[in-house]
């Protein structure tokens, strides 16, 4: 038996997503090998992270700010709206420096098994944000491409659409970089279904 | 496709020995209870392929131990094309806890799909009995079989459908839904549903040509075999139009009973003589050597459509058939496949087969006697095999 302190901190990180027994354990005697003051570091970074970040208001993505850097940044396109499922696929999103629009996060997909409907994302705050900002011309629909993120996509083209907003869907296909004999035949069908002229 | 080695740990009553095999036939054999079906379970388990006995994974694990292995060493035959999806030699695995499993290929964790392609299989099991009488589940599985070798794609457009239907049928079970949001699972349902539909539709026409020339071998006494896939839609027109169509007109039964009445997994495979059922006119004995001509249709179908020979395991295999029919069995096996068969009836199986191959005799879940095919009992022979 580990004694209970060191117990206590495996039951917490296999609390963590992604993260078993042997991973928890494996985290545990790192944390406990490095010095005391890089321990601290990690606890203070906890606690200032938990202390100063919050969800923006407007688009629902992590912020320090209320409403979040993006949202009051008038160098963004505000014509321009991406709908993504979680914080993180702003950060995602952000790393291309392709996007100068602004971001609306759902705060999941739709998933009927598990309970999840319309109600529990923020759907409602969306159609209230473009009805508030009628200068929004397109919304860009950037969940994953599973049976739930595509649901959740086909749900919001049907509210956005009455609303006369333009609607898009991130386009799906091969991988740059990567040569055809290796895409799976779904991607490479899809890839054939979007082809484009040039 | 050969299996050289099983290896088992810790699975039911299986020794930790491994289980050495022939290229070619392999008839195990030995009285109830002694680990016959312990071990093809264990060589389906390895090969990716479920339990046919048990969805309860505790019930696989040897008494007291919480994790049990079951390792497969292979080879491609020389007949086999070089495949891209696996190394021309390896072993093959599974380790299974009481609530997971986990499945290897050549030292890399993979996934249990990526497996099965990688090492084709076909078995026939207690569970195939029901496969021509019983409910529809165990055909469609069986035609799924075949549209995945012929398309690999169709386990994916599979997995869409039950998705969006387990999600439209939770949405249906609420007393109130956004009807919007049932539209769209239906939509996701009609889209993957019809991929579904057109590739079940080319599998039973592969099969039916198939089945008609492996009955023949078999000399099964009804020549006028047909296939016919069931379906709500149409058989001959658009799928997804068909499946748009019947959403469209019946979906208010579906609110009614607060479930899904329609769609691909309402399926069903009919075997017809003629135009009558042929669960109405065969004997059971029939039945089951109609089961065997599907059974080696499919194997000639992933053969040809893979390239890669699956290696074929009958469990209990001469049980209702007489010396006949046996004998026509042994004359029907195709060339160059590798064979499992078990019988608890040794000395009633052996003279059948003119191939080469091994008798394996099964006690206790250890390995107790190994005597060729043809001539005398070479280094070890259990006392049945003597007899």
């Amino acid at each position: 038996m580990p004694p209970a302190s060191f117990a206590r901190l495996l039951v917490e990180l296999e609390r963590l997503p992604g993260i078993g027994p042997k991973s928890a354990r494996r985290i545990a005697h790192h944390l406990l090998a490095v010095s005391a003051e890089e321990s601290e570091r990690l606890v203070s970074a906890l606690q200032s992270a938990r202390a100063n970040l919050s969800f923006c208001s407007v688009c629902h993505a992590m912020t320090e700010t209320d409403p979040c850097e993006i949202c009051t940044d008038p160098a963004r396109d505000e014509h321009l709206i991406a709908v993504v499922e979680n914080p993180p696929d702003v950060e995602v999103l952000e790393r291309t420096r392709e996007f100068r629009g602004r971001y609306h996060v759902l705060g999941g997909a739709l998933a009927p098994l598990r309970g999840i409907g319309p109600d529990d994302l923020s759907v409602g705050s969306l159609l209230e944000r473009l009805r508030d900002a009628p200068v929004v011309t397109e919304v860009v629909i950037a969940t994953n491409p599973n049976v739930e993120g595509e649901a959740t996509a086909l749900y919001l083209a049907k509210k956005l659409k009455e609303r006369g907003v333009r609607v898009t869907r991130l386009a799906f296909g091969l991988p740059v970089g990567a040569a055809l004999e290796y895409a799976d035949d779904i991607t490479l069908a899809r890839s054939l279904a979007g082809r484009r002229e040039i | 496709m050969e299996i050289r080695s099983l290896t088992a740990g810790s699975f039911r009553n299986l020794s930790p020995h491994p289980f050495e095999f022939h290229p070619r036939l392999n008839l195990i054999v030995g009285d109830n209870g002694q680990g016959k079906t312990n071990l093809l379970e264990a060589l389906a388990l390895s090969f990716g392929l479920s339990s046919f006995r048990t969805s309860d994974n505790a019930t696989l694990l040897a008494s007291g131990s919480n994790e049990a292995t079951v390792i497969s060493r292979y080879a491609l035959a020389e007949t086999d094309a070089p495949s891209f999806h696996v190394e021309p030699e390896g072993v093959a695995g599974c380790a299974i806890g009481p609530k997971s499993r986990r499945t290897y290929l050549c030292g890399n964790r993979v996934a249990q799909l990526t497996l099965r392609r990688a090492i084709p299989a076909v078995f026939i099991t207690a569970s195939d009995r029901d496969r021509l009488a019983g409910p529809p589940g165990e055909r469609r599985k069986a035609i799924d079989r075949i549209a995945f070798a012929l398309d690999p794609t169709h386990a994916r457009h599979l997995v869409d459908y039950e998705r969006a239907r387990a999600a439209k049928s939770a949405l249906l079970a609420r007393q109130g839904f956004d009807p919007v949001e049932l539209e769209v699972y239906e939509r996701a349902m009609c889209v993957s549903g019809a991929e579904v539909l057109v590739r079940r539709r080319s599998a039973v026409l592969e099969l039916a040509r198939e089945l008609r020339a492996q009955a023949e071998r078999l000399e099964f006494p009804y020549p006028d075999l047909v296939l016919r896939l069931e379906s709500d839609a149409d058989p001959e027109g658009d799928a997804l139009e068909n499946l748009r169509e019947i959403f469209a007109r019946r979906g208010h039964e579906e609110r009614a009973a607060r479930r899904c009445l329609f769609g691909p997994h309402r399926n069903d495979v009919r075997v017809l003589s003629g135009s009558t059922p042929l669960t109405a006119r065969a004997s059971s004995g029939e039945v089951r050597l109609l089961l065997l001509a599907w059974t080696l249709a499919e194997i000639a179908i992933v053969a040809r459509h893979r390239g890669v020979r699956p290696l074929f395991a009958f469990d209990d295999f001469d049980a209702e058939w007489d010396g006949t029919v046996l004998a026509r069995f042994a004359r029907a096996l195709p060339e160059g496949l590798q064979l499992f068969l078990t019988s608890a009836r040794a000395s009633w199986v052996r003279g059948i087969f003119s191939t080469d191959g091994v008798i394996l005799e099964v006690e206790k879940g250890s390995l107790l006697g190994r005597q060729p095919m043809s001539g005398p009992a070479d280094q070890v022979c259990g006392p049945r095999l003597v007899a």
